[in-house]
């Protein structure tokens, strides 16, 4: 064989891959792009400086991250903390998946319940913060809309993924 | 032979309607587009009952209610005038509890009632404890427009010193009424809030300490808190040196001191703590 025959050879499994697992891809990428944004949140509320984020009679970013639903029940811990833990298991999990796979081992059994299991309460917990913003702060995040958007495409994947599951 | 037949006669099998990857992927969608709508529904029928504020954060409430004494005493009057006038009243007025009673009459769109707010907060805060305090501005059609500040409507006030009563007259809309004065408060201010207690009748926001000390307007500049957010303003209560913060603690310590004095000067921790027995000497008796 030679070597452009090799080099092609090889990498034929990682283009399969990204083919086969662009599920689980997508949620990581989902993760990383959610977890960043937690982080920004997290430092912002933290810090007291301003958030990137127009502002309008409807859209005012300050308005719901310092309201009283900014922070987890009882507490002075950000909601946007919770995401940073959130995002960090969505990702790793779709990392343990990702693994198997470039190992060409079988994925675990329980990998996709988990991961449906996991975006349904992450799913649950943001409808509760769409209507704390819209029902009772009167007002909607930009930097949180894109949180939420980022756990309802990982729940809808991780319900692919469970549903599309061979048996 | 026997095996084609098997082969022919396994037919594909048909995943149900309600388990297509494609059937759950648009029922999740519709169910939350759905939520989405119901809320915004809720949250347009709500407001139209209300005066549609957003509820403060408990941990702003808390730096506001909980200024330390270490900026309360290092303020002190911060070299503004007591803005407090005494009635020479033999009478305490009580309130609801039983206790003596700091009344309140202002309205959302007010920006002086705006200011003042800050430091009935920050005065009443060293006596008991706010809940559900809400969010609002002043109005953007007035001077100072847009004044971040709190309302009192709907709030709750619980003390064992004190009782607090609160008016908003009208919301952030001036032509949009929300509370109406009882008929012992009209009579009050009625009484205190006209000369020779303050200088013009019917002002707001009207201020009354137990029938002893009254007083109207902000007892500070309402410009200090433009274009700030009420968790920067919070945060900035713990500079003493910070003109905001001595605008509002300053005026605040005034309060507090007429306060004591309707109280028995209780509880000791507030009353007989640096600045407030300084302070009270400036109240005039």
């Amino acid at each position: 064989m030679s070597v452009a025959e090799e080099t092609h050879t090889k990498s034929r499994p990682r283009r399969d891959l990204i083919l086969k697992e662009r599920g689980l891809l997508s949620l990581l990428v989902a993760a990383a792009i959610g977890f960043a944004v937690s982080i920004y949140l997290t430092v912002v509320h933290y810090s007291g400086a301003s958030l990137v984020c127009s502002t309008t009679s409807v859209i005012n970013c300050q308005a719901v991250t310092t309201s009283a639903y900014s922070v987890l029940f009882g507490t002075s811990i950000p909601v946007s903390a919770a995401g940073i833990v959130w995002f960090l298991v969505s990702g790793e999990l779709a990392a343990v998946g990702l693994l198997k796979a470039y190992r060409s081992q079988a994925e675990p059994g329980w990998l996709r319940p988990v991961q449906l299991f996991w975006g349904l309460g992450g799913l649950i917990f943001v409808l509760y913060l769409v209507y704390a913003e819209i029902v009772l702060v009167h007002r909607i995040c930009e930097w949180c809309t894109l949180v939420h958007l980022l756990t309802l495409f990982s729940f809808m994947v991780a319900l692919g993924r469970l549903a599309s599951r061979k048996r | 032979m026997a095996n084609q037949r098997g082969k022919r006669a396994r037919a594909p099998r048909q995943t149900p309607f309600w388990r297509r990857t494609s059937t759950l992927m648009l029922g999740t969608v519709v169910v939350v587009i759905v939520a989405v709508v119901a809320f915004i529904v809720i949250a347009h029928l709500k407001s139209t009952n209300s005066g549609g504020s957003d509820v403060a954060s408990p941990a702003v409430v808390r730096q506001v209610a909980g200024v330390s004494p270490q900026v309360l005493k290092s303020v002190g009057t911060g070299g503004y005038q007591n803005p407090l006038k005494t009635t020479h009243s033999g009478s305490t007025l009580k309130g609801s509890g039983g206790k003596p009673e700091v009344l309140y009459v202002g309205a959302e769109y007010c920006p002086f009632c705006a200011a003042e707010r800050w430091s009935v907060i920050v005065a009443l805060g060293r006596f008991g404890k706010f809940s559900n305090l809400h969010y609002t501005t002043s109005s953007s059609q007035d001077v100072y427009p847009n004044t971040p500040t709190f309302t009192f409507y709907g709030s709750t006030y619980k003390s064992k010193y004190i009782d607090f009563a609160s008016v908003e007259t009208t919301t952030r809309n001036p032509n949009k009424p929300l509370q109406n004065p009882t008929s012992q408060q009209n009579a009050l201010m009625q009484k205190y809030d006209a000369p020779p207690y303050v200088q013009d009748r019917g002002s707001i926001p009207f201020i009354d300490v137990a029938n002893h000390y009254v007083a109207t307007g902000s007892g500070y500049d309402p410009n200090l808190l433009a274009n700030k957010t009420q968790k920067q303003i919070a945060g900035r209560l713990a500079n003493p040196k910070d003109p905001l913060t001595r605008g509002i603690v300053a005026n605040a310590n005034y309060l507090t001191a007429a306060i004591c004095e309707s109280t028995g000067n209780k509880p000791a921790k507030v009353c007989s703590k640096p600045p407030i027995p300084q302070v009270q000497k400036k109240l005039g008796k």
